[in-house]
């Protein structure tokens, strides 16, 4: 894949070391000379000094028909102006965008740029969601949080176990998309029966997630 | 958007305020942003200029008579402040090209402001708002018309 990045620093450093080590071509653009200068001496990648919110910079590193480019600037507002113009100019049309404000993510998302990360907003909707649910494993937010992976254990007092899927009065919001038991996965049908230990990995709507916690929430207290 | 047992669900609209004010949001305090609120100031019009430093207002006349800001007008908690929900215009006008495209396309995608000025210094930039409803001075292309016709005249 050919990959432009714009910006510097650490977090630059750490992406270039590992998009090169699995062969992706690389251009990074940024202002600061220093930066720029470490990056070239370190990695051996093409390494452009300029404001890459201006059209002739991103020109001059040639990121035309470029598979992705990733907007790293400390400037929320010169990250927009530069996944804009990557895809309205220069035809690519996959642009993720850092910000840093979290307030940003959501803006930024109904201004057409779709990738939008906020470390600040990613760790508080982990940790959100950790708190609220006991024997749930796992929590992964896909599409902003508007879909959910759920992973979840079944433990011995679980009324569910011996039943099959059929008769366990399953919400209709959310699917049980597979089974992991012994260490093998199981695409599950109506006639699986669930064991002790199966650690079911689960896809629901945002609003199909209540649902599936209150199923699970009564089928090991009852 | 998503769609549970037939029904839409509405997360991601966003409520349009019926009723609009008569007033202006001048962002940036600076030759142009001062000039732009004491101009509307003066014909009676309600005007809030926001602007990061709070030394920028003493670019404003003495007889400015709308509210002055200190704050980051890229947070939309500012602008929400600031009253955007029921502006009449907002002019985007920092020294920023970057902080004026980003600021005029959050009044006119997000808020529906009526109208939304912006100037932006680098004119190879116009294909970014493009898609938007949005007036947009370029000061090198009125210069480069002022330019051209003294130099025809002469």
């Amino acid at each position: 894949m050919k990959i432009a990045i714009v910006g510097a620093g650490k977090k630059v450093d750490y992406l270039v070391s590992s998009l090169k080590d699995k062969k992706h071509q690389i251009v990074v653009i940024d202002n600061n000379e220093d930066d720029c200068n470490n990056l070239s001496r370190t990695f051996n990648i093409d390494v452009i000094l300029g404001d890459g919110s201006k059209p002739f910079v991103l020109e001059d590193a040639g990121v035309h028909g470029y598979d992705l480019l990733i907007a790293l600037t400390p400037k929320d507002s010169h990250n927009l102006v530069i996944c804009q113009l990557a895809k309205k100019a220069f035809g690519i049309r996959r642009a993720f965008a850092t910000v840093t404000n979290p307030k940003n993510v959501s803006v930024f998302q109904k201004l057409g740029i779709n990738t939008v990360i906020s470390d600040t907003h990613i760790v508080a909707q982990i940790i959100e969601q950790m708190a609220s649910v006991e024997e749930v494993v796992n929590f992964l937010p896909l599409e902003d949080g508007k879909i959910q992976l759920i992973e979840y254990t079944l433990m011995e007092n679980n009324k569910i176990i011996g039943e099959s899927l059929a008769n366990i009065g399953f919400p209709a919001t959310a699917v049980i998309g597979c089974i992991m038991r012994n260490g093998a996965g199981i695409i599950p049908n109506g006639e699986t029966i669930f064991e002790r230990g199966d650690r079911l990995i689960m896809l629901c709507t945002n609003e199909g997630k209540n649902d599936t916690l209150k199923f699970f929430k009564k089928a090991s207290r009852d | 958007m998503f769609y549970i047992n037939g029904k839409k669900s509405n997360q991601n609209q966003i409520p349009k305020p019926t009723k609009r004010s008569n007033l202006t949001i001048v962002v940036g305090s600076g030759r142009l942003g001062a000039s732009i609120s004491a101009f509307l100031s003066d014909q009676g019009k309600d005007v809030t200029v926001i602007d990061v430093d709070e030394k920028s207002f003493r670019k404003l006349s003495p007889d400015y008579s709308g509210f002055a800001m200190a704050a980051d007008a890229t947070d939309v908690n500012v602008l929400e402040k600031a009253g955007i929900k029921t502006a009449r215009a907002l002019v985007a006008v920092t020294n920023y090209d970057n902080v004026n495209i980003m600021i005029s396309q959050i009044a006119k995608a997000i808020y529906d402001v009526p109208i939304v000025v912006s100037r932006i210094y680098d004119d190879t930039k116009e294909v970014i708002n493009q898609d938007y409803d949005i007036k947009t001075i370029y000061p090198t292309k009125l210069c480069m018309s002022s330019f051209e016709e003294i130099f025809a005249n002469n």
